[in-house]
């Protein structure tokens, strides 16, 4: 009912704005429709592909100068990501097909050269205007500096940067990112010269130059979509009109652009937000996302454990403090590594679920929470490596980031008001205090190991290595030890214990 | 000698009591008990290292050669797979689809024979549901790849017809020739064209160029032959068909290929998790054994340090038993013995051993018997008449026959003599002959002075040490003194040999005679001490002579006949 509703509303927005076209003789019209963040092809909570297609296919038949811009972070996390690298996404993707899609930091979720096998299977253009890959000499293989896409006379240029700190958190090795500013400049000229009316830039981070781009008019519209915007400490205070800040999950944005021919400055935007949800599902589309889910449905239902009590993994119980899971996952690591403290990275944890008490816990739940493959890698470290790490874990808590640790076999006390660098008052290990040139063993992700989110400390540190034989997956020894435990007591037992208020300082 | 037995035992009722048969069953129970305990326990410890050793060569040494196995079996599975997404041809196609069911096969034949994980039979079928369906993209692949191979040369035949139509005109503009030589370029470009955007957008454009051509021809621009049209309509069929169109066909083709390379990383992650799954499980499997083994063996050898400590313990305690046994059995049943032989000896000591036990009991038993018999020999001894040395009467006899004597002499009124004799230089053959010789010689004496009395009714006894006594009943002094006439002589035949003797050189008798007629019942002891007297004379006359008692005896003066001595 809600779609003939908007159905209707467009045609009649449609119809006003040709008449007003006529009537003035110069009025230029699009649709813009912008989405991003769908790493998971049939969520139940925020929509799927299903519901995407069909509002795309709906637009597109109301108005054929309908661009449909996807914002990218979807090839991954996922646990089919997981297996398939994102193909599915992309495979999803091409029978929507969208006219450009931007490329975020998750798009590297599997590295560079994954990335670029991806762009070659997608029937559509990747865009990314601030990367240089030395191995090309040029962009990275299959991403476009920039695109130009022609609608029904209506051409627009599109642009996409990325942050630098993908390198950091993607581990990345070859890639490099240059400056953002610059190569929007660069860009957006370029794509004027080739005759774009209009030129919008997709970015996946806050960048304090956007306002002044769009009032320069280097470019038209901003599009950016942000699900946990809410928890990031630097939101974007003063807002352009034409900076379209998607906040939401499972949300796509539906935007009208009008504007004096030749005076894409004089552009006016009206915008609404459309939750997928509410949408009714394409049947073809549909049909493909069952026979992706349906193929490793046995395998994820095998049931592992029941948890005595309830808990969540949301990005603030994860990122910013202990979290019951996050002891379950470094007990087993520490258990199976015979370690002296295991630790894992927040944003390792993707599964955002609430478990109620006597749930069930089947392999699907740990390949949503821990869908990176990352393999258990066990290191010495000396006391002053471990208090940097355990800092390092600190320095974000207001952004909410992934580098906040949760741990097994230490005990923290942090005053999250403090400058970073000096946040940790006190760790123990063993119930003694963490000294300097005391030696510990260590068992972590490969992840966090090779450096990721700025564990730089552990790149350098002795790789003991998990056994001879085998190093398995952080999920396969979290899985072993939920089937050996059968019953879970998941709790927050004070490992990581904060002395200010969170959230008073900001 | 009773005060020291009632020391004795005052002693023992002191000591406690302890009972050797209660002290060697239970010295006997408690070995016989360690031994069976140090038997069972070793048994139980040895059945447990057993059960481990079992677990290491059927468990886990099976699935470390299993899970060897899967992991080169899934490495051959990896690789035909990779072979399979590649195919080009049909045959190569097969030919991989044919190697990765062998492969699974095997596989699966390994997986069934770990029963425990079921989780590994449904891996194996997903992976192998995951290479059916990459099989199927593969197949379809290659069909499009065919299709469009057929449409190419179909859209080549086409073209090279439309080339050969005359062109009918001269003011014929034979640029819509060049406008279809332009399509078949652009369009046969498109199998070395990756990029799916690329490809729609090429699609897109070649649409317009045929639209245009279209309307040319509709707007009469091109004058075409009627069947140059139907090429031409066919040949956009060919190119941009949605179904069956080679730019349909290339874009349907790059993404059967996307597909294919997503469900191949897929079945690659998939089979690697399987044997990194297996490895996983089989190291686990492997930690837990050895650890078992680590354990049974940290057992065993504590064991075997328990079994040599008790087994040390169980040697001490038998060598304290035996100690204990020789020392307080063995031992005192000897001490026993030598003290029991030694009273038999008539050595005056006590049977008596430490302790309060059974044989404590014994020696106690022992000493009183030896005590009784003794004291009924010393009874014995002492109620009889017969001198034990030389069983002639002795002085108790002596004493009852003579009061007998006196009262037949007083009833019959008839004379009685009493004769003391002894041995002259008795004390000097003692010490010189020694006793032994001395005893010979009291019996020898004893002997003769028997044959020297004819009467049965005259008594001889020894009156004590070397003096003897005879009772000569109705006889006269004239009568006793040929009876002491005929024992001089009896001795001096005799001659028993005294060299150390002042009155002879053989043994020789002093005797002294009292004889009354007339006797009263208590004038017995004096007869004696009259004999006695002229005992004494006749050892003052000399020796080896006898002398009889008369009132003046004590006044004759004494003359001594000594031989010197040598």
């Amino acid at each position: 009912m809600k779609v003939v509703r908007i159905v209707f509303r467009f045609l009649f927005l449609s119809c006003a704005l040709f008449i007003s076209a006529l009537s003035h003789g110069q009025q230029q019209s699009a649709t813009l429709v912008f989405t991003a963040d769908l790493p998971v092809i049939n969520s139940s909570e925020h929509g799927d592909y299903a519901q995407l297609a069909r509002l795309i296919e709906t637009m597109r038949q109301e108005d054929p100068s309908t661009f449909f811009l996807f914002g990218g972070g979807s090839l991954a996390p996922s646990h089919l990501s997981s297996f398939d690298r994102g193909a599915h996404i992309i495979d999803i993707l091409n029978s929507i097909e969208p006219d450009a899609m931007s490329v975020t930091k998750r798009e590297f979720s599997y590295f560079e050269d994954e990335f670029s096998l991806r762009a070659y299977e997608a029937a559509f253009p990747m865009v990314l205007s601030n990367a240089f890959d030395p191995f090309t000499q040029g962009n990275v293989d299959g991403a476009n500096d920039s695109v130009l896409i022609e609608k029904g006379g209506i051409t627009i240029g599109i642009l996409s940067v990325i942050h630098e700190s993908v390198i950091e958190e993607y581990l990345l090795q070859r890639l490099q990112i240059t400056d953002p500013y610059r190569a929007i400049k660069t860009e957006a000229a370029k794509l004027r010269e080739q005759g774009a009316q209009l030129v919008v830039l997709m970015y996946s981070s806050s960048y304090p130059f956007i306002d002044s781009l769009l009032s320069d008019s280097t470019i038209n519209v901003a599009l950016r979509t942000d699900p946990h915007y809410e928890l990031s400490a630097a939101k974007e205070s003063t807002a352009h009109p034409n900076r379209i800040l998607v906040n939401q999950a499972g949300v796509a944005a539906i935007l009208d652009l009008t504007w004096p021919t030749d005076k894409p400055n004089e552009l006016s935007i009206s915008w609404r937000n459309q939750v997928l949800e509410t949408v009714p599902k394409d049947p073809v589309i549909n049909h493909q996302i069952r026979s992706y889910t349906q193929r490793i449905e046995r395998l994820l239902n095998e049931e592992l454990a029941t948890t005595s009590q309830s808990f969540d993994t949301l990005r603030p119980s994860v990122r910013t403090q202990e979290s019951a899971f996050g002891n379950l996952v470094t007990d087993a690591l520490r258990e199976a590594a015979q370690t002296d403290i295991a630790i894992i990275n927040g944003g390792a944890i993707r599964g955002e679920k609430q478990y109620q008490s006597d749930a069930v816990i089947t392999r699907r739940d740990i390949a949503e929470e821990l869908p990176f493959r990352s393999r258990i890698m066990v290191v010495e470290v000396t006391g002053t490596q471990l208090l940097l790490a355990l800092e390092n874990g600190l320095s974000q808590i207001e952004g909410v980031k992934g580098r906040f640790l949760q741990m097994s076999g230490v005990e923290v006390v942090f005053d999250g008001s403090k400058p970073i660098g000096s946040r940790l008052l006190s760790a123990t290990v063993a119930g003694k205090r963490v000294t300097p040139d005391e030696k510990y063993t260590v068992a972590m992700s490969d992840y966090l190991a090779k450096g990721g989110d700025g564990f730089a400390m552990f790149s350098n540190a002795k790789r003991l290595g998990f056994s001879q034989q085998v190093t398995p997956l952080i999920s396969d020894i979290v899985i072993s030890y939920f089937r050996k435990k059968q019953s879970l007591t998941a709790m927050i037992e004070g490992r990581i214990r904060r002395t200010d208020t969170p959230g008073a300082g900001q | 000698m009773t005060d020291d037995n009632k020391n004795n035992k005052q002693v023992r009722n002191k000591t406690r009591r302890y009972s050797l048969t209660k002290i060697i069953n239970s010295g006997l129970f408690v070995i016989v008990s360690l031994v069976i305990i140090l038997a069972l326990s070793t048994y139980y410890r040895l059945s447990e290292f057993n059960d481990t050793l079992n677990d290491v060569s059927e468990k886990s040494l099976t699935t470390v050669i299993s899970s060897g196995e899967i992991f080169i079996q899934v490495n051959n599975l990896a690789r035909v797979s990779e072979r399979l997404v590649n195919a080009n041809s049909d045959p190569h196609r097969r030919i991989s689809y044919g190697q990765i069911n062998d492969q699974l096969a095997v596989l699966t034949g390994i997986a069934e024979r770990q029963k425990e994980n079921a989780y590994m039979l449904l891996q194996l079928y997903t992976i192998s549901k995951e290479l059916s369906d990459l099989n199927q993209l593969v197949i379809r692949k290659l069909t499009i790849h065919d299709k469009m191979l057929e449409q190419q040369t179909r859209m080549y035949d086409i073209y090279e017809a439309l080339m050969r139509t005359p062109d009918d005109s001269a003011s014929a503009n034979p640029r819509w020739k060049q406008n279809i030589a332009e399509i078949v370029t652009h369009t046969g470009e498109i199998l070395i064209i990756d990029r799916l955007n690329v490809v729609r957008e090429k699609k897109q454009s070649m649409t317009d160029l045929f639209d245009g051509l279209k309307q040319d021809i509709k707007d009469g621009n091109y004058v075409l032959p009627a069947e140059s049209s139907q090429l031409i309509s066919q040949l956009e069929h060919a190119i941009t068909d949605n179904i069956e169109g080679i730019f349909s066909l290339r874009q349907e083709q790059l993404k059967v290929m996307g597909r294919s390379r997503g469900r191949a990383n897929m079945v690659n992650n998939l089979i690697l998790d399987y044997a990194r799954l297996t490895e996983f499980e089989s190291y686990q499997l492997n930690s837990r054994i050895l650890e078992d083994a680590r354990n049974a063996s940290g057992t065993i050898s504590a064991q075997i340090q328990n079994i040599n400590l008790v087994f040390l313990f169980i040697v001490l305690v038998i060598v304290g038993f035996s100690a204990f046994v020789h020392r307080l059995v063995v031992a005192r049943l000897l001490r026993l013995r030598t003290q029991i032989q030694q009273r038999l000896e008539g050595v005056e000591q006590d049977i008596a051993l430490f302790g309060n036990d059974e044989i404590s009991d014994l020696a106690e038993t022992f000493d009183s018997f030896a005590k009784t018999i003794e004291n009924q020999k010393q009874t014995l001894s002492e109620m009889s008449l017969v001198d034990a040395l030389t069983s002639v009467a002795n002085r108790r006899a002596l004493d009852e026959r003579f009061e007998q004597e006196i009262g037949i002499a007083i009833r019959r009124k008839w004379p009685i003599t009493v004769m003391l004799l002894d041995i002259d230089f008795f004390k000097q053959y003692n010490d010189n002959y020694g006793h032994g010789k001395g005893d010979d010689c009291l019996r020898q004496v004893a002997h003769i002075l028997l044959t020297c009395l004819p009467r049965k009714t005259d008594f001889v006894a020894r009156y004590g040490g070397e003096e003897f006594a005879i009772i000569l009943p109705d006889t006269h002094v004239t009568g006793a003194i040929k009876v002491a006439e005929h024992i001089i002589d009896s001795m001096a035949r005799a001659r028993i040999e005294h060299e150390y003797s002042r009155a002879a050189d053989f043994v020789t008798l002093s005797l002294g005679i009292a004889s009354t007629e007339d006797i009263s019942a208590d004038e017995g002891e004096l007869l004696l001490e009259q004999a006695d007297k002229a005992l004494y004379k006749a050892k003052r006359k000399g020796r080896n002579r006898y002398e009889y008692f008369d009132s003046g005896i004590l006044d004759s003066p004494v003359v001594v006949d000594l031989k010197p001595v040598k």
